[in-house]
């Protein structure tokens, strides 16, 4: 009976701290891989690691989600699947003209025409929110590095996923490959595709009088 | 064992089971959920494992076209099997030719809906319901998608042997290899917090259904059409990629701006929603209730205007209906939903010519022709250069491959610039799939015989889409190494007499407004425009490089004097005419780098038989080049920036690179645009905003003609897709002059993507006669023969 009893308490207690975790405010948590920063003045951009409430905003899928969880997390920061035979180096994905000779090898020479540069997340955010107005964010999550063979030398790169949120609430995502040095964007890929009914043109507005002076032929 | 260390084992371990079960339960206010007396009241009838479902979209299930947002759709319902599983998950792997997505409520949800009594039952009015109806939906177009991608195998293979030249990788029936590498598992949220919207975030990988500001009862999510539709784009980001598996550089269909690519692919959604229901219209409940958005895809909708039947002489046609709204006909539309509508009726009127002609079941026919669209969008979408399984590179979208290829990314640049997917180019790919299976005799796989190349092309010069010559079976393969025709290798030609619709106009009558009071270029140097326009481009992904650390965040050197000045981001709207008596499509203007200097950056003055650009002149620094051969290896000699510079001398006045004027200036390198490139030192054309678009022109007309309001006169404002940006130095003199050097084709342009013998009135004529009608390879695409050329010629003003 006692043994009853004290199978009883614990299972209360155990529901209890499951419960209280569940009930936890998720938002407080930080998620790792994403960061977030944020044009707070002309002057002045912020950077964090995001929380739960920004991946949310942005509409991105939380990291505890069921399917996802066990795919992303099997392959840790990288999601690469293991039974694809990719070829990688220094820890880092190769891609472009790499056929022609073994670099997964690396006592084969690879002369590497940029540099890894441990702040090229903070200038890419920068970068990205150069333009833009004030209390717009960009969240940068990194999926995994690479290097490019092109003309038979390396470039370093960074896979990102880069979010933009606006301040009316408005949000697009797109994949980039980001030189790991400069902080630049090379390449996009993977934008939003909407099914806006109300969707506005710019509505450029053209001189009244045309003084361009340009000639054309 | 101490009995009290037992306790704390068993409390441990009783606290942890606890906790790993518990993950498997969804949050409060997520997935487990008492529901209110609708979702009660539903329940009743449905048994294990089945829930209730709007079946189509409640217009179609009530049969009034003016159904109320009021109404109670619960009386709609039927029952449905949804899935035996806990949550609503589609398939658990994600492995090979199967799928696997799930549905949550929304953005909110950390995980999918949970069942806690095996029943997906609820009423109409809650999250829960979404969720459920989008299941179900999403679930069926998946079906019938993979179901379609594995029957498209075994038409395009017998065991190991490919039946034809097909783009579908060997690999991925036999090893049923990972179709979705590096997929991210697909969710769709039901009850998206996003007003009049629903989208496809391919980034992420994610599904999102919105609701309507004026009708807050309605869900974009209870309209099956429109979760067809978006799993579409979806699916078209599988096909255009299955022949690249790789994580990185994924190709998509057009830009978030206007142009054909992105037309096809709004029209392609479309025609899955016809694939899973058969029903040839588009969106009733969810855009064409209240919006007035909603699309047919047959001309015998009532919605059409009258002049449009599905009698040969009055469908859909490219490119009269480009800018076609059935909602609102009389106003031109330029929007790529609805220029998306012609390829969407092509493809109905397709399935039912296949059941005629065929003797094809319905469901049939709509297989094939999906089957047709994923050989076409995979072959298109290669940016490994191949297209075909067997291949070797450099067949389509150039190649990373080619032995000196400057930039790996070329493939990209060839795919969505240099010879993008558009109406003709899709088109033709798209009818060489037809001819290779249905018309191939060694198949026989349309009732025992063939579909007929006249049938083929009949009923594709019916849309106006008999835009090329031939099929380009071989596209750049069609030339031996030494760039001569290759004999063994000649295309198909299109039989001239189908032409009966389709109309291909000279390049030489897209010319700038002629009208002596009308401007030819605007400059937009407005500083609120041009930040606006910037961030847009920016934000949605399409700038693939930075501005100059010397252009400031503000844009403080614009000065909104309508010139251009040191300093300035600015905008080019270039005011274009159609000076012959039929409509043109497909406007693009490129100002991309490409092969129009020799290799010490000097301009090259093209021949009579490249080009008649006739610029510049030798005395002003022109001097003649030698083009590659069509099937040439090309080198960074091969790519030069769209300006030059006027250098004054004692001795001349003459046209020079941009790094030969730095250089003359004696201007270090460091005060150059980007500080590592100074062929572009000065001015340089922002990389995504380097091409702009028109939809179509009007016999006679400009844009601005051809989009006004019939009542007003008056053409909307231009967006940014219609306009090229650039940069500009704040280290460049003023007086410059520069002369920025465009090429503008149109979709259907006789002389802009095949050769024609020389004659008095051809101007791009081929100097050997055996490739008469022949596409310009990639490599051709890069110089000058397949385009008008235009010049900007520019003053810089301080």
């Amino acid at each position: 009976m006692k043994k009853f009893w004290l199978f009883i308490f614990s299972s209360l207690i155990a529901t209890g701290i499951a419960y209280y975790s569940k009930k936890a405010p998720s938002s407080l948590a930080t998620k790792p891989g994403w960061n977030t920063f944020e044009k707070k003045s002309a002057n002045h951009i912020s950077a964090h690691p995001s929380t739960g409430k920004e991946l949310e905003k942005a509409r991105i899928p939380s990291p505890k989600r069921s399917i996802a969880q066990e795919k992303s997390e099997s392959f840790g920061k990288a999601v690469l699947p293991k039974d694809r035979a990719y070829q990688i180096r220094e820890n880092r994905l190769l891609i472009g003209d790499i056929d022609r000779t073994d670099y997964q090898n690396e006592n084969n020479d690879l002369v590497m025409l940029n540099k890894i540069n441990p702040d090229w997340k903070n200038i890419l955010g920068n970068d990205l929110l150069r333009f833009q107005e004030e209390e717009t964010k960009v969240m940068i999550k990194e999926e995994f590095p690479v290097i490019k063979v092109q003309n038979g030398k390396g470039i370093y790169l960074e896979q990102v996923v880069v979010t933009y949120v606006f301040k009316n609430g408005n949000y697009s995502s797109f994949h980039a490959l980001v030189d790991s040095d400069t902080g630049f964007v090379t390449e996009t890929w993977d934008r939003t595709v909407h099914e806006k009914v109300k969707q506005k043109r710019a509505e450029i507005a053209l001189p009244e009088i045309n003084t361009s002076g340009i000639i054309t032929r | 064992m101490k009995k009290e260390t037992l306790t704390t084992f068993t409390l441990s371990t009783l606290a942890l089971a606890s906790l790993v079960l518990s993950s498997c339960v969804p949050n409060a206010g997520s997935g487990l959920r008492s529901r209110d007396s609708a979702s009660a009241v539903t329940s009743t009838n449905v048994g294990l494992y089945q829930g209730k479902i709007l079946a189509d979209n409640p217009i179609i299930l009530s049969k009034n076209s003016e159904l109320s947002d009021s109404f109670d759709l619960n009386k709609l319902l039927s029952v449905a099997d949804i899935t035996s599983n806990t949550f609503l998950t589609g398939n658990s792997s994600c492995n090979g030719l199967t799928y696997c997505f799930e549905v949550r409520e929304n953005k909110d949800s950390p995980s999918a809906l949970q069942t806690t009594n095996g029943k997906w039952a609820y009423g109409v009015s809650t999250p829960e319901f979404l969720q459920v109806n989008t299941y179900y939906h999403l679930n069926r177009v998946m079906d019938n998608f993979f179901n379609n991608l594995v029957s498209g195998y075994d038409l395009a293979y017998t065991g190991s042997t490919a039946n034809y030249k097909t783009a579908l990788p060997l690999t991925y029936r036999n090893g049923l290899d990972q179709f979705y590498a590096l997929q991210n598992p697909l969710i769709a949220y039901a009850d998206c917090d996003v007003a009049d919207n629903a989208y496809f975030d391919r980034a992420l990988m994610t599904l999102c259904f919105g609701y309507f500001t004026e009708h807050p009862a309605m869900k974009w999510a209870q309209d099956s059409t429109v979760v067809y539709h978006e799993a579409g784009h979806f699916f078209q980001r599988l096909q255009l990629n299955i022949r690249n598996p790789l994580a990185y550089s994924k190709a998509e269909m057009g830009n978030i701006f206007y142009d054909e690519a992105g037309a096809i692919g709004e029209g392609l959604s479309d025609f899955y929603s016809y694939f899973v229901n058969g029903r040839a219209h588009f969106a009733e409940w969810a855009a064409g209730r209240y919006l007035a958005a909603s699309r047919p895809m047959t001309e015998d909708d009532p919605l059409h205007i009258s002049a449009v039947s599905s009698d040969p002489d009055q469908r859909l046609a490219y490119p009269t209906y480009l800018n076609y709204n059935p909602n609102f006909s009389s106003l031109p539309n330029e929007d790529i939903h609805t220029a998306g509508m012609i390829i969407s009726h092509y493809l109905v009127a397709l399935t039912e010519d296949l059941q005629d002609k065929c003797s094809m079941s319905k469901t049939g026919a709509a297989n094939t022709v999906m089957y047709l669209l994923t050989e076409t969008l995979a072959e298109h979408g290669d940016l490994s250069g191949k297209g075909i399984e067997g291949e070797t590179d450099g067949r389509i979208n150039l190649s990373s491959a080619y032995p000196t290829d400057p930039d790996s990314t070329l493939s990209r640049d060839w795919f969505s610039l240099v010879n993008p997917i558009n109406y003709r180019t899709f088109m033709q790919t798209f009818a060489k799939n037809l001819l290779k299976t249905l018309g191939n005799s060694s198949l026989n796989r349309c009732a025992g015989s063939i579909y007929t190349r006249d049938q083929i092309e009949t009923l594709i010069d019916d849309y106006g889409l008999l835009l090329f010559r031939t099929y380009n079976e071989n596209r750049n393969h069609s030339y031996t190494g030494a760039g001569v025709v290759d004999s063994s290798k000649t295309p198909t030609a299109v039989n001239s007499n189908n032409r009966k619709k389709s109309v291909l106009i000279s390049k030489d009558l897209l010319i700038f407004d002629p009208s002596s009071t009308a401007s030819s270029a605007y400059v937009i140097d407005n500083r609120t425009t041009m930040l606006s326009g910037i961030t847009s481009l920016q934000s949605a992904g399409l700038m693939t490089n930075s501005l100059s650390a010397q252009t400031p965040s503000d844009l403080g050197f614009n000065n909104n004097n309508g010139k251009i000045s040191p300093g300035e981001v600015v905008a080019i709207a270039l005011n274009l005419y159609n000076n012959s008596n039929s409509t043109m499509g497909g406007i693009q203007i490129l100002a991309n780098d490409w092969n129009h200097a020799d290799a010490l950056g000097k301009p090259c003055k093209f021949s009579t038989s490249e080009s008649k650009d006739n610029w510049p002149q030798t005395a002003e620094g022109g001097t003649p080049c030698t083009l590659p051969s069509p099937n040439a290896a090309l080198t960074s000699d091969n790519f030069a920036p769209v300006c030059f510079m006027q250098l004054n001398e004692p001795s001349s006045t003459r046209w020079v690179s941009q790094s030969e004027f730095k250089t003359k200036l004696a201007l270090d390198s460091s005060m150059c645009l980007n500080k590592n490139n100074p062929k572009d030192c000065f001015i340089r054309a922002i990389k995504g905003a380097d091409q702009a678009h028109y939809s179509k022109l009007n016999p006679k007309s400009t844009w601005g003609q051809t989009m006004a309001d019939p009542e007003t006169g008056k053409a909307p404002g231009l967006d940014w897709g219609n306009v090229l940006m650039f940069e500009v130095s704040k280290h460049i003199p003023p007086g410059t002059v520069i002369d920025c050097r465009l090429r503008v084709r149109f979709t259907n342009c006789d002389d802009c993507y095949h050769k024609q013998k020389a004659d008095n009135t051809k101007t791009n004529y081929t100097s050997d006669p055996s490739a008469d009608g022949y596409d310009f390879t990639d490599v051709e695409m890069n110089g000058p023969r397949p385009y008008k050329i235009l010049h900007l010629q520019i003053p810089i003003v301080d």
